[in-house]
């Protein structure tokens, strides 16, 4: 069982998503996922960019 | 929850701000088809996915920490008071999830925490977040054609998640130093999104430096024409539209407004908990966007762009006081502001070539920062928020009643702080930095080709491309 069972008495019910207790982990999770990102983003743009830099010069050649 | 109005009362405020967060997001759609149509037609790809891809990152890292920010740095902190505690905001709470108000799990929370927070937490983090949003993508249509999507993103990210949501608990609470202290009041955020937007969007632009051939070798300005104006105006009509939905985001929709205990008196209020209605906002948002409008459309002589961007221009100047104003106070605010940033635009542009290519900085700079310092003036005397501790120790005058009194230095000061100490000088440092590593501006013969040109495909395959005078220019200064 991930959570809750039964609805029956809602004034009771806190948290409900799956997995109450892990929200520690969950936020280091994010933390990582934006920071990989934002790391892969600036590589990857700037590859590109080295890429249509080095068109752009020899297209004006 | 546990009578009937007090359950109707948190489930229409539920439903009040879930409702302002979905017409809020046409603000953002409207600045990606704005800055889409002031493109010109070999960068205007990439500057919509620059403009999209600030929702996701400011979105995570406003879950991260902006949130937070927002509650325990009302102090400043160390100007007021210490940190303040706020364990429903931090991301690893409980209540920054499903929840349905019963008792807590974790320690640091109370039942009065889940209670409270359980239903409104999200859709109340959401307006703040929206509110992001559109700070970070003011700045994002200055900058287009030349500006890197990384460094964009890391400014994004820092005005969205961090100076502007620190502008906000200083200015923009009930409990703020500033508030508490100066008396500050910018009730529809003039200052707290608008300035502080306009004032890093100028610190980048110095930085960045204008397109390639904006301006000539003797200095002379040249007009760099917009790829689709009817692009541009409808993105300014939607930008309207979200706006009103800002404006009813910016107010507790329902709340017991009378300070006695015998009475009950509902009410909508500012964001300081000080009464206002949503028909009172409604008359200065119009009054004040037709006098914006107006005076846009007089100055330009009928210039599409800017008799729109005037009446844009026209509400952020009033914003500040529109909570209070007469409409037909609110119209003359918008009028004389949008004159002066028209005006100050080209101004700044002749003297310091500064290449701002939508405006933003007077659009949202100077107009916001008028317009904070005229509503210290037109609402000198009104108390800005119940005392948070100690009545009556306001630095710039209090009410007979011990309140914090709006007053002209605190706007004035707090406009400062908007537009220089918290939107200008981090994020010139921030840009300086980006600079250096060479991750602010794209190479000269990518700005040159196009932006676009070697990653997307022509977005208009069946229009044959013209060359217009303006890229001849470009071209032959590149030689």
């Amino acid at each position: 069982m991930t959570g809750l069972e039964s609805f029956a008495n809602p004034t009771t019910i806190g948290p409900m998503y799956p997995f109450v207790g892990s929200e520690g982990f969950l936020t280091i999770v994010l933390v990582a996922a934006w920071l990989i990102w934002q790391i892969w983003q600036i590589g990857s743009e700037s590859r590109e960019m080295a890429e249509q830099s080095r068109k752009a010069r020899e297209n004006r050649k | 929850m546990d009578t009937d109005i007090g359950g109707l009362t948190v489930i229409f405020t539920e439903f009040y701000y879930w409702v302002t967060v979905v017409m809020m997001f046409l603000i953002h759609v409207g600045f990606c088809v704005y800055e889409v149509g002031a493109s010109r037609r070999k960068n205007l790809q990439h500057t919509l996915m620059k403009n999209t891809m600030l929702i996701p990152v400011i979105s995570v890292t406003f879950f991260l920490f902006g949130w937070w920010l927002y509650w325990g740095t009302v102090n400043g902190p160390w100007i007021n008071g210490g940190i303040s505690v706020a364990p429903f905001a931090t991301p690893w709470s409980e209540l920054m999830g499903t929840h349905m108000g019963g008792a807590p799990v974790t320690p640091d929370l109370t039942a009065g925490d889940t209670a409270l927070w359980a239903r409104v937490n999200g859709v109340f983090w959401a307006a703040f977040l929206l509110f992001s949003w559109t700070t970070a993508s003011i700045i994002s249509g200055s900058i287009i054609e030349r500006v890197k999507t990384q460094a964009f993103l890391i400014i994004a990210t820092i005005v969205g998640s961090v100076t502007w949501i620190i502008d906000a608990a200083w200015g923009w609470s009930p409990a703020g130093w500033m508030v508490q202290l100066m008396g500050y009041h910018d009730a529809y955020a003039s200052g707290v999104v608008h300035a502080i937007a306009g004032g890093s969007a100028l610190a980048v632009l110095i930085v960045l430096g204008p397109r390639i051939g904006k301006f000539g070798p003797n200095g002379e300005v040249r007009d760099i024409p917009l790829h689709n104006p009817w692009l541009v105006t409808i993105g300014l009509f939607l930008i309207y539209t979200g706006f009103w939905g800002f404006y009813a985001a910016c107010n507790i929709p329902i709340i017991d407004i009378d300070a006695t205990e015998e009475a009950v008196f509902l009410s909508a209020t500012n964001i300081y908990l000080m009464p206002t209605t949503l028909s009172a906002i409604t008359f200065n948002f119009i009054l004040s966007l037709s006098g914006g409008l107006m005076v846009g459309y007089m100055v330009s002589k009928a210039n599409p762009f800017w008799t729109y961007s005037g009446g844009l221009a026209g509400v952020i100047s009033a914003s500040a006081g529109n909570d209070l104003y007469h409409p037909i106070q609110a119209f003359i605010v918008a009028a004389v502001c949008v004159f002066v940033a028209y005006k100050m635009h080209y101004w700044v542009e002749r003297k310091f070539k500064i290449d701002d290519a939508v405006g933003a900085v007077a659009v949202h700079g100077y107009c916001g920062f008028f317009g904070v310092v005229i509503a210290g003036v037109l609402l000198w005397g009104y108390p800005a928020a119940t005392p948070s501790g100690d009545p009556g120790v306001a630095w710039f005058g209090s009410t007979a009643e011990g309140f914090p009194a709006i007053n002209p230095i605190g706007n004035f000061l707090g406009a400062i702080i908007m537009f220089w100490v918290l939107g200008f000088i981090p994020i010139y440092i921030v840009a300086k930095i980006l600079s250096a590593f060479g991750m602010l501006r794209v190479p000269a013969e990518v700005e040159i080709a196009g932006l676009d040109v070697g990653k997307y495909t022509d977005p208009y395959p069946n229009f044959s491309a013209a060359e217009p005078e303006f890229e001849r220019i470009q071209r032959s200064q590149q030689k």
